[in-house]
């Protein structure tokens, strides 16, 4: 059932967050669409009139480094100037991923994989959260990865912001349950998107066959994902993971 | 030959027993430590167990957050010692506040310590293990890194974390006989808990009935350093609070 209020999507221009952004749309929802670089921009516009065009809903774009507390206000603010001052869902799905031996990455990379994927959910759960609280409900989803569940070698850093993710998610359950706010995470398995299509082709049919589904995701099955976790009732402190049986 | 070990946040609780149980083993040991009043309590401790183990040690004091820091101290155990057989990450700091008093810059740190923190220290001695091809770590996590508890957000997401950290290293460089483990105690009877904790209230929720020692971590530092098929795993020592 629909919430009052307009979701929050971070990373939401394309791949999964599109794909995120527009479910919400198809359920009602009006819909910030975060985005950090130029290229993602025209993404971003492109959504908008796909939002308004097929569902009658507005959204709009704000661009922002959620790894800066600061700018992650920005997107906040601008979500409640459009939309008025109810927060009824965030997905935390900004992230960024590398592919970097552990002797090869510096300190300075591992340090904004941490910020860029961790702390950046944390300061958008800080910033959404006063105003579920005044309104005594809000949804909270936090998109990590099997990366988080298994370890994925050449992503150690990414590994630990998503396991990481995991943590806090359950945490804030415990937390923000007496303000009836459910927090959950979704935990993909390998999903085709761009960031997928640009890895070496070995790797990928590699993915498929240690998948006992034998395939890669696609971003409905994400989109699929958040639908259900969105509107159930009972669910908090989760983390649910589409991933065709990578890890069991 | 001897065995060298690192232990970040080794002068009380946990890590003062791990470095104990290491020098019973026969480990040289680096003790990191951060505060004033923690030098005192590494003299201290180097005093008692050199003479009752027959073991060197140095004390360090580093910010584990500090990534120079680091690798000054993984320098400097090299520098007096020529290798480093494991390393025990220890070092943490908590805040127990609710996420709405909770600010940006309090958070920012509980993760600056607690997982990037445990990130540096194994990027400066992994070049050493992965040239001697050998090597074992141990990460310190928590029961709050499996459990979520209220009013410590961002110490649950760090040790979380750890977990994950853990999962990725292990599955990097166990190609170079490098095992990378974690521990995640339960409630462990400290100087620190003993001030602050309604003991008997705890107990009763243990199924073991009784708060962990930091013996039983000490213990499980011990099997880990000489289990050489385990790899990637999270050891819960919790009396039973949370199965894995």
């Amino acid at each position: 059932m629909k919430k009052d209020g307009f979701a929050v999507v971070t990373g939401g221009s394309r791949g999964i967050g599109k794909a995120l952004s527009i479910q919400l749309a198809s359920e009602g929802y009006n819909v910030v669409i975060n985005y950090v670089s130029e290229k993602s921009e025209s993404k971003a516009l492109e959504t908008i009139k796909e939002i308004d065009e097929k569902f009658n809903r507005k959204a709009i774009a704000v661009r922002a480094n959620v790894a800066v507390y600061e700018e992650c206000k920005s997107i906040v603010e601008q979500g409640v100037l459009a939309f008025g001052d109810k927060i009824a869902v965030l997905v935390n799905n900004a992230g960024i991923a590398d592919n970097i031996s552990y002797l090869d990455i510096t300190p300075e990379q591992y340090t904004k994989t941490i910020h860029n994927n961790l702390l950046s959910q944390m300061h958008c759960v800080h910033l959404v959260l006063p105003y579920m609280v005044k309104q005594n409900y809000g949804c909270i989803v936090n998109v990590s990865s099997v990366a988080g569940i298994m370890g994925a070698a050449t992503q150690i850093d990414y590994s630990a912001s998503k396991a990481g993710i995991i943590g806090m998610t359950k945490a804030m359950a415990k937390e923000f349950g007496q303000y009836n706010i459910s927090v959950n995470s979704i935990a993909p398995g390998i999903i085709w998107t761009d960031m997928v299509n640009e890895s070496p082709p070995e790797s990928v049919a590699g993915y498929k066959a240690i998948t006992p589904l034998g395939k890669i995701g696609d971003v409905k099955d994400m989109s699929d994902c958040l639908s259900y976790v969105v509107n159930a009732e009972f669910l908090t402190g989760q983390t649910i993971s589409p991933n065709g049986g990578l890890t069991i | 030959m001897s065995k060298i070990a690192i232990v970040t946040g080794g002068t009380r609780g946990i890590g003062e027993g791990i470095v104990v149980k290491l020098a019973q083993m026969g480990y040289n040991v680096t003790i990191n430590y951060v505060s004033d009043s923690s030098m005192k309590r590494a003299e201290n401790l180097i005093e008692k167990i050199k003479n009752e183990y027959n073991i060197e040690c140095i004390s360090f004091r580093a910010d584990v957050a500090d990534y120079a820091a680091c690798k000054q101290m993984t320098q400097a155990t090299i520098d007096k010692f020529g290798q480093i057989d494991v390393l025990v990450n220890n070092a943490g700091a908590a805040t127990a506040l609710s996420f709405l008093e909770l600010t940006p810059e309090q958070y920012n740190r509980t993760i600056a310590v607690d997982l990037l923190g445990n990130m540096n220290c194994c990027h400066t001695v992994m070049p050493s293990m992965v040239q001697s091809k050998s090597g074992c770590i141990i990460n310190i996590s928590s029961i709050a890194g499996q459990l979520g508890y209220p009013e410590n957000a961002d110490y649950c997401a760090s040790k979380a974390g750890i977990h994950g950290l853990t999962r990725g290293l292990a599955a990097e460089f166990a190609g170079s006989n490098i095992r990378v483990n974690a521990i995640a105690p339960g409630m462990i009877l400290t100087d620190l808990v003993r001030e602050h904790s309604d003991i008997a209230s705890f107990e009763k929720n243990i199924l073991l009935k009784r708060l962990g020692e930091v013996e039983d971590i000490a213990d499980c530092v011990e099997y880990i350093i000489g289990a050489s098929y385990v790899t990637g795993c999270v050891f819960p020592v919790n009396g039973g609070v949370y199965m894995n």
